[in-house]
């Protein structure tokens, strides 16, 4: 039997005869995530290429329909796999935004410090493919020990290592376990040590040099018009950064800097994440002081179940928890947008209630469906080869951009 | 040598006149008056494009309100390109960083289309709501102002049906080609099944 192909690319037929068109992906041993790049090649010059995505769709704002609001929780940790606690947190904060709900000291700044413990998570994993889809195979090694340990400590926290489901509509799930925080302070020195290694493995290596200096250049004024965001944007220089120009959470009492790029090419985009982790470890280490004490869930029992004990005692407990689980939270109609620094760029959710227990419609604003589409303009003009170097180096994650 | 990593880390600058001692200016700074200055500064800029919007753009929008700090303006389809163009041109909006749409079946005209800007230079966000009807859901394309447009407007197109005129290239993007229907209005049932290769017997 046969089928027709689902993807209809406007590169055809090429415009000169002598050129040819390759097809990577969408499942390419050289690249990572499920994306379909079609190029038109004059030799090994990419002259032309159409970007396809759609691969991981699963129909995320359909599904949030149709879904209570603390059942979206888990669907949000797949939009950006590799850091899915800062996905959590955007999406819990627009609901506390249209609920008015404000969280608890201890809570804000718990969801600052797991934030920037998670990007380090991401950016390592970032750094990691690109590398080794560079054939660096020890600095992909030594940067997969990093997330390991990271993954391994998260797991000791919210019991997985990847989909954490952490976060709670006015608060967490659970408080930190015993010694977490000392286990912490051990894997930030691991990571110095291990990060150090990888500035020597990479920093001034000819061959990563040369494969990444001048490849995939991007200037602002391209970056902008493209909607891109996050270390991409700020690798062509311009430090644009939620965290400093609308600063949420406990951002604005935090210490850091907004490392930037000199031209906007793979190595600065390399060299900003790099500098960036350096940046939220300081900030974990500022955050782990500053940490309060005190309860971690708002008192408010619109959102927050009751405690167990209650619930088996009281009927009032029994009615709210009921009303709660059957029902849902009950969000006031309006409609709000709020975006955090994901580790990718701008993750916007766009919630609009009409005062029931499950959203009318829950909008997601994921970086990486903006930076694929305007990669075509990093892809032409270099080489075959450079689509790799300049697709890790964008770091798309297939959960996001296709939702 | 120890080439990047955490020992790269600087200091936050000092302000200029610490760490110079006394008599270091010729005039003796009032921290006060610079602060008071600043302060005024910052607050003239904090409201400055919303202010412009509504005092000087108001002939291209219909009503506008306050939604948790970020200002929304409902316009009719025909002021879109006249507005926007104005705002990305004088008030610095160059970053165009989300259209999606809303469908309310029962309502006349039946959709929203929300767009959601930034300004780079006030650091400001900014909603815009298009109502379009179900009979003629067209509004004017974005992408001769901002590349971004496309591939969220092929997104819009595929889900909700709206037509963005003068788009070039509305092909299906997390959808595939045949595709019947638009999955995210209300009247598709969340449970019909289009598989594109059948189910295995």
């Amino acid at each position: 039997m046969e089928y027709k192909s689902p993807v209809r690319s406007y590169l055809e037929e090429t415009a000169d005869p002598k050129n040819v068109l390759v097809n990577l992906g969408p499942s390419h041993p050289a690249t990572h995530g499920t994306i379909q790049v079609i190029a038109e090649l004059d030799g090994e010059t990419v002259k032309k290429a159409d970007i396809h995505c759609g691969y991981l769709h699963r129909g995320f704002e359909k599904e949030a329909e149709h879904h209570t609001y603390h059942k979206i929780i888990p669907y949000t940790d797949r939009l950006n796999y590799c850091s899915s606690l800062n996905n959590n947190f955007a999406y819990a904060a627009t609901v506390e935004a249209l609920l008015g709900i404000e969280i608890t000291p201890r809570c804000k700044y718990l969801r600052t410090l797991l934030a920037e413990y998670n990007r380090i998570a991401d950016h390592v994993t970032c750094i990691a493919a690109t590398v080794m889809e560079l054939g660096g195979m020890t600095a992909f090694l030594y940067l997969m020990t990093i997330r390991d340990y990271i993954f391994e400590h998260l797991n000791h926290l919210t019991g997985a290592r990847l989909t954490y489901s952490y976060v709670r509509i006015g608060g967490m799930a659970r408080d930190l376990p015993e010694g977490w925080l000392g286990r912490l302070e051990e894997i930030l020195q691991f990571y110095e040590r291990y990060i150090e290694r990888i500035h020597g493995l990479l920093d001034r290596n000819r061959i990563f040099i040369d494969r990444t200096r001048n490849t995939g250049v991007l200037t602002t004024e391209q970056a902008l018009s493209w909607g891109y965001t996050g270390p991409i944007l700020r690798s062509t220089g311009a430090a644009i950064d939620i965290r400093k120009d609308s600063p949420y959470l406990a951002y604005d009492e935090l210490d850091f800097e907004v490392p930037v790029g000199i031209k906007g090419d793979n190595y600065d985009r390399y060299y900003v994440r790099m500098r960036e982790m350096d940046e939220s470890v300081h900030m974990v280490r500022q955050l782990m002081k500053m940490l309060p004490e005190g309860p971690l869930n708002v008192s408010d029992h619109r959102v927050v179940l009751p405690e167990k004990q209650h619930i088996y005692c009281e009927t009032e407990p029994v009615i709210n928890h009921f009303k709660l689980i059957m029902e849902g939270i009950q969000v006031p109609a309006g409609e709000v947008y709020l975006s955090h620094e994901a580790p990718n760029g701008e993750l916007g959710f766009y919630l609009v209630s009409d005062g029931s227990g499950r959203p009318y419609k829950l909008h997601v604003r994921g970086p990486s469906f903006l930076h694929m589409g305007g990669m075509h303009t990093l892809l032409e003009g270099y080489q075959l080869a450079d689509i790799i170097a300049t697709f890790g180096s964008m770091n798309m994650i297939g959960g996001e951009c296709d939702r | 040598m120890r080439v990047g990593g955490v020992g790269l880390r600087k200091l936050a600058p000092l302000p200029l006149w610490e760490g110079l001692g006394e008599g270091a200016f010729p005039i003796p700074l009032d921290r006060a008056l610079i602060e008071n200055v600043y302060d005024n500064f910052l607050i003239k800029r904090a409201c400055m494009p919303y202010s412009t919007i509504q005092n000087e753009f108001n002939a291209l929008f219909e009503r506008s309100w306050d939604s948790f700090g970020m200002l929304v303006l409902e316009l009719r389809a025909e002021n879109l390109i006249p507005l926007v163009t104005r705002l990305k041109t004088e008030l610095g909006f160059t970053s165009f960083l989300d259209v999606t749409a809303v469908d309310y079946p029962s309502r006349e005209p039946r959709f929203d289309v929300v767009y959601h800007f930034y300004s780079v230079q006030y650091k400001k966000r900014l909603r815009l709501k298009v109502p379009v009807t179900e009979t003629d859901p067209t509004v004017a394309t974005l992408t001769g102002l901002f590349g971004s447009a496309n591939f969220m407007e092929r997104e819009v197109h595929e889900m909700y049906g709206i037509k963005f005129a003068g788009n070039p290239d509305l092909r299906p993007i997390l959808l595939y080609e045949g595709f019947v229907g638009h999955p995210l209005r209300k009247d598709y049932p969340i449970d019909r099944e289009q598989p594109l290769v059948d189910y295995r017997k």
